[in-house]
This record gives structure tokens, C-alpha cells and sequence, in this order.
């Protein structure tokens, strides 16, 4: 006996077509869908199948839709119905059928695609239809995710990657001659060459995301080829307008758009067009070191810190922000939420419109004695220079001043320490103190003692201008804490 | 008195419904305390009362035991990592279980407002108007957007991204399109998934 049955919802109506073995009875049991057709409002085509169709779409919309709701790129069961974004608000739903002479596509908005996804919800809750039907509602693993991440993470390792790619391609020219810097020519070639005689250990963050975007890119078409195999019942799609030009158009244009939006993912862009320079520069890197420690200290909690040392490999753009990293020891990729390192990733506003222009690569180790080592990557090529120094007669008078009455307000009278304390101080031309130095290991130990660690600010030491990390000239002096009261201020470089 | 089927459904923790994931003891993965928290602001900006109604929620559907009071529910929310209080505390599974059910609840109660606001938000877009067009949507961004100041650390990168009241706005209206997914017939167990895709082995 053939049964026909309907879900109504505002912006979608499903109607199915089956047979039930049951006889009489207000509302019998569909065994098996014969036809399903899901008229949407606003749209002059009717989505029609058999009850492949039906499994497909369900299948396909709910993959879609977790991943709308997570933001991770969703695995679309293999077939002949595909579904995208069409950013903002809208979702263009593609069949590609061998039966059809052309694509159909249509332009949902979230409202349709939810009603949609609704009644075909309600169908597979209802005991009477279907009853053997239910959608299994689970997670991605992570390995599935990683095949494609979201489009934030996407980012982090084609940035890592390229830059072991870049740092051995360097590397490996400048070997013979390393005093000679011929830095256009050969790059790009070597760079391709390296691809393929990376060591096992740089493969590892380099070639991955290069395998993985053209994988995806496959799986994406994989919709578009014609499956022998498919289920005949599904095969009745059909266009119920076929005079309405504008749609087989439109789909036509289905594959090319589907290219391009991958296109916009930061992999593409950052391994095809940018191509940030190293900065090898020792001063820069010196800074750039400093803020990175400074920023990674500030936002680290050590509370949740688990047991042993990370070491995690994170590259820096040249105004100071994590633009990558990826743990280089066991579990460091594992406890990576027990670092700041997430939190303070820079994500491009606009995907794929952040413009790397120079970055550099550090060490950096969590430490499980609750410090933060941060050293470059490739080490310095020469001794930082020291940062400068503001030696001005005027500049130093005000600063000695100003210094001094503010050491003497905060400090007590009464101090808790027998001998002299000395220390290196930086004082920035507005008068914050940037840098300390003990000088002795008393200095040191005490140094919670004096009034230095309220008005310790690193952060003053650092500017960024220009989206450069420099360090801000100081005005330095040597000063003495005295058990009897008494501070003791010197200017480093005396009086000039 | 014979036994009433009220009975057994109150021994079953609502919480049953929902599928349980390895966690391997480090609590709930980030995005997933992120999402939570962000899906309850976009409830507290539709809905004066939001957060009255989390509270009272938890006892209508026996979740007390989880989520015991305000302070409780303070922290649990405070486990997002873009807080400004963030507390570097984890988030149980039982926890975001909670908040995820009664996220889902009223959202389906909100279910008409939502479609409304959606609705209104695709029509000014299409016609290339602002969203502040039209009042009752100007009203729920504008909520949002001063909940959400008010509450995430401005100097997490993951915050910079929204300094301006477009990013914002388009992330209110991402929120809304969630919410209204949460509201659907399977939405609590599909939005439950979602929390934890890619974040399982």
C-alpha cells in the first residue's frame, strides 16, 4: 500500500512518497520511501529523489551543518550532492547528477537550510517512517579534522612549514660561501628542490600542509565525477523548471567557484604568492626575542603547567606576533593549552590577507621549573649589539631625578636586608624603568625586597614602530639599595 | 499508587542524553569552553533575563547538582579561555553537558525571535543596509556587543579580531545562525557533536 506523508516547516515542505506492509491504522509505518521531494519556499525547483537521495541529502546537510556549528571543514559523505558557503548568510547546494543535463544548484539561506535540515531531523525522528533510518550524530576525530583545519589553524602550520622550507633552502646555498649574500636567484628553485630532500625532521613541519591542500582539493571535485555505482533510486532527481536558464549557469560556474574559495585559504595564498624573508638580522632578533619572551611570560598561568619541559618551535613576524608554532618535543602539541601559545596567535582579520613580510623563528621552551627560554632558532650569526643608550647630559639629569624620587618614595626606611644591594638599571626617556640587572647574587636574592618589582615594566623596553620591533633607547644607571636607607644613583656612563 | 512514567525519567539524568567523549583528565577542549560561553552571551543579549533563566533552568531540569548556583556558574563560564577573569580551571564534561541543554532550551524557546532576527538581518543585507536598520536587531548587537566587551581580555589576539563593531556584529549574527541550528529536533545532540569535532581521537 503506497502511504504519502508531509513535514511542514515555514520555509520547507518534504514530502514522501512510500510503501507500508501494514494495512489500516491512522498513520502506518513507511518501510521504504519511493519518492521524497522537499519544496522550498522562495525556490521554483523541487528537490526530488528516491530514498538514496533522501540518505544522501540528510547525510550531506548534517555533516555540513556540524560544521557550521564548529567551524571545522566538514567530511561530505562521497556523491552527487555538495554544499558550500556562500558567505554571508547563504549556502549554495549543488547536485550533480549523471541524469541531469546540468548542475542543479541552489542558493539557500540559513533560515531555508535549516528548515531543510529540520524536516528531514523530524523524518528521521518520527518511528513511522523510516524506522530503521537514524543519522549517527558524532565528532570528527582529530585525524579527520586535520585533514582539512579551520580556516585559523590553517594558517599556523603552512607559516611553520614554510619557514623550515625557506630557513634550509637558505641555509643550504649559503653553506659554501657563507660571507656572500646573493639572496634572489637561486631561492625559489632550491626552495622547490628542497621539498622533496627535506629530512625527515623538517618534512614534518613542512610538507604536510602543501600534500594535504592538494588532497583536499581533490576530495572537493570528488562530488562533480560521475559514480557508476550510485544508487538507482536516487537517480530520479529531477528539475521540475528546467526552462529557468539562470540556475544550470550559474551551477556551471559550481567547480570554478569551488576553487576559488579554496584558493582564499591562507595555505594557498602564503605557500603560493608570500614569501616572508628571514630575518637573520642579530639586533632584531634580539628584540624580537625579548618581546616574544615578555608577551609569552605575562599570559602564562603556570598553575595548569604539566610535569617536564615543552620545546615549541614559533615563528614571529617582524612587529612581534606569533603568526605559527608547533611543538617540537613529546607532548609539547598535546599540552599546547597549557601554554599562552594559542591565545596569543595572530589570526589574519581577513583570511588569507595577512602579508608576512619578514618573520623569524624561535625556540621556545616552557620549562618545568615555571620559566620561558626563548632563543633564535638558528642562533645569532653575531653577538647582538647592545641596545642603545641614551647618554645626553639633560636627558640623564632629568631621568637621575625623577628615578630617584620615585625609588626613594616607594622605598622603606626600615629595610629587611643587611648589605648592599646593587643593580644595572634601564629607564626609558618618559621615565619607566625597563630594564634591571642584579649585579650581584645578593641583588638577586633580595630583590623582592626592594621597590623594583612594582615599577619593573619590560614591556617599555620594547616599541613597535613601523610594525617593527626595535628596543627603546635608555638612560641606564647603577644604584645601590643600602641596608641603612640610603639609595645610591649613578649614572652607567658617568656624566657627559 | 502505581508507579508514574515521571518517575523514570527523573532517575535518567538528562545529562544521559547527550554522548560521553575521552577527555584523557584534561577537561573540555578550548573551543569547545569558548563556544559554550560565546552561545550563552548571544542568549544573554537576546533575552534580558538570560541569565535568570540559566539559573532557574538548571532547576527545572535536575541539573542543580552541576550547576548549584550563580558563583558556580560564574566559573564554569569563566573556563573560556578569552575571559578576563579566565580561570585556568577545566570544564568537566558533566559541566558543559549543563550548559550545553540548557543553551539548547532556550534557545528553542526563543525559537521565533531568532528566525526573526535572522530573517531581518539577510533582507538589510541583501539591500546593502546596516543592521542598526532595523531596531529590534540593533538592539540584540548592541547588547552583544557591550557583554562581550565588558567580558573578554581585549588582549588576547583571538579578541583583537573583533575591536571593530563590524566584526562584532558579524559575529552576533554567526551566534544567531548557531543558535537557531541549536533549536531544531536533533539541534542539542548536533551542536553537542560540534563541540568536540576534531577534538577527539
Amino acid at each position: 500500500m503506497s502511504v504519502r506523508r508531509k513535514y511542514s516547516l515555514p520555509g520547507c515542505t518534504l514530502i514522501l512518497e512510500g510503501v507500508t506492509t501494514e494495512t489500516g491504522g491512522r498513520r502506518p509505518t513507511i518501510s521504504a520511501v519511493v519518492n521524497a521531494e522537499c519544496h522550498l519556499l522562495g525556490h521554483s525547483q523541487i528537490l526530488a529523489g528516491g530514498q538514496g537521495f533522501l540518505q544522501q541529502l540528510t547525510e550531506t546537510l548534517s555533516a555540513y551543518t556540524q560544521s557550521l556549528l564548529s567551524g571545522i571543514v566538514p567530511v561530505i559523505p562521497e556523491g552527487h550532492i555538495t554544499i558550500e558557503p556562500l558567505p554571508p548568510l547563504q549556502h549554495r547546494l549543488t547536485i550533480t547528477d549523471p541524469g541531469l543535463e546540468a548542475p542543479v544548484s541552489l542558493d539557500l539561506s540559513t533560515l531555508q537550510l535549516f528548515d531543510l535540515l529540520e524536516s528531514l531531523d523530524q523524518m528521521l525522528a518520527d518511528a513511522r517512517t523510516l524506522p530503521g533510518w537514524s543519522l549517527d550524530l558524532k565528532p570528527l576525530t582529530r585525524h579527520q579534522a586535520r585533514l582539512d583545519p579551520p580556516i585559523a589553524e590553517r594558517a599556523t602550520p603552512a607559516a611553520i612549514g614554510l619557514s623550515s622550507l625557506a630557513v634550509a633552502a637558505v641555509a643550504l646555498f649559503f653553506l659554501p660561501i657563507p660571507e656572500v649574500r646573493r639572496p634572489s636567484e637561486p631561492i625559489p628553485v632550491s626552495a622547490e628542490e628542497q621539498a622533496q630532500t627535506t629530512t625527515p625532521d623538517e618534512a614534518a613541519g613542512s610538507a604536510p600542509p602543501t600534500d594535504l591542500a592538494a588532497e583536499t582539493t581533490n576530495a572537493s571535485k570528488t562530488g562533480d565525477r560521475p559514480d557508476a555505482k550510485r544508487d538507482q533510486a536516487s537517480g530520479q532527481t529531477v528539475q521540475a523548471d528546467p526552462k529557468k536558464p539562470k540556475v544550470p549557469q550559474a551551477s556551471s560556474d559550481k567547480p570554478k567557484s569551488s576553487t576559488e574559495t579554496k584558493a582564499k585559504s591562507p595555505t594557498a595564498e602564503t605557500s603560493s604568492t608570500t614569501k616572508p624573508a628571514i630575518i637573520s638580522d642579530s639586533d632584531q632578533l634580539y628584540a624580537l626575542s625579548l618581546k616574544l619572551d615578555q608577551d609569552l611570560s605575562a599570559n602564562w598561568n603556570t598553575d595548569q603547567a604539566p610535569t617536564g619541559d615543552r620545546e615549541y618551535r614559533v615563528s614571529v613576524g617582524q612587529d612581534g606576533a606569533i603568526i605559527g608554532y608547533i611543538g617540537r618535543s613529546e607532548g609539547a602539541e598535546s599540552y599546547v593549552d597549557s601554554t599562552p601559545l594559542p591565545d596569543l596567535l595572530y589570526v589574519p582579520t581577513e583570511a588569507g590577507s595577512a602579508k608576512v613580510e619578514a618573520q623569524a623563528d624561535f625556540r621556545v621552551v616552557f620549562a618545568d621549573s615555571g620559566t620561558i627560554e626563548v632563543s633564535p632558532w638558528d642562533g645569532y650569526a653575531k653577538t647582538p649589539s647592545t641596545p642603545p643608550s641614551l647618554t645626553d647630559a639633560p636627558t640623564v639629569t632629568q631621568s637621575l631625578d625623577d628615578l630617584s624620587t620615585t625609588l626613594y618614595d616607594k622605598f622603606k626606611d626600615d629595610p629587611s636586608f643587611d648589605r648592599s644591594l646593587a643593580y644595572r638599571l634601564g629607564v626609558t626617556a618618559e621615565g619607566t624603568l625597563a630594564q634591571v640587572e642584579p649585579l650581584t647574587a645578593d641583588a638577586r636574592s633580595f630583590y623582592g625586597e626592594t621597590p623594583l618589582p612594582d615599577l619593573y615594566d619590560p614591556a617599555a623596553a620594547i616599541a613597535v614602530t613601523d610594525d617593527r620591533v626595535t628596543l627603546m633607547p635608555l638612560v641606564e644607571f647603577r644604584v645601590v639599595f643600602q641596608p641603612n636607607g640610603v639609595i645610591e644613583i649613578a649614572p652607567w656612563y658617568g656624566m657627559q | 499508587m502505581p508507579p508514574t512514567p515521571t518517575a523514570e525519567t527523573s532517575i535518567a539524568s538528562p545529562l544521559d542524553r547527550l554522548p560521553d567523549f575521552d577527555l584523557a583528565d584534561r577537561g573540555c577542549p578550548r573551543r569547545t569552553r569558548t563556544q559554550i560561553d560565546l552561545t550563552l552571551l548571544a542568549i544573554e543579549a537576546l533575552n534580558l533575563k538570560g541569565t535568570h533563566d540559566i539559573l532557574s533552568l538548571t532547576q527545572q531540569l535536575d541539573l542543580t547538582r552541576i550547576i548549584p548556583n550563580r558563583v558556580v556558574l560564574w566559573r564554569v563560564r569563566n573556563t573560556n579561555p578569552l575571559r578576563r577573569l579566565n580561570r585556568r580551571r577545566a570544564m568537566t564534561i558533566d559541566e558543559a553537558k549543563a550548559l550545553t541543554i540548557i543553551a539548547c532550551h532556550i534557545a528553542r524557546r526563543l525559537n521565533l525571535v531568532i528566525r526573526q532576527l535572522l530573517a531581518e538581518a539577510v533582507k538589510l543585507r541583501d539591500r546593502g543596509k546596516p543592521y542598526s536598520d532595523n531596531p529590534h536587531l540593533a538592539r540584540y548587537l548592541e547588547r552583544f556587543r557591550v557583554h562581550f566587551r565588558s567580558r573578554m581580555n581585549p588582549r588576547r589576539a583571538a579578541i583583537m579580531l573583533y575591536e571593530t563593531d563590524d566584526k562584532l556584529d558579524d559575529l552576533a549574527i554567526d551566534l544567531l545562525s548557531k543558535l537557531l541550528f541549536c533549536t531544531g529536533t536533533s539541534g542539542l545532540q548536533r551542536f553537542w557533536v560540534s563541540l568536540f569535532n576534531g577534538e577527539i581521537s
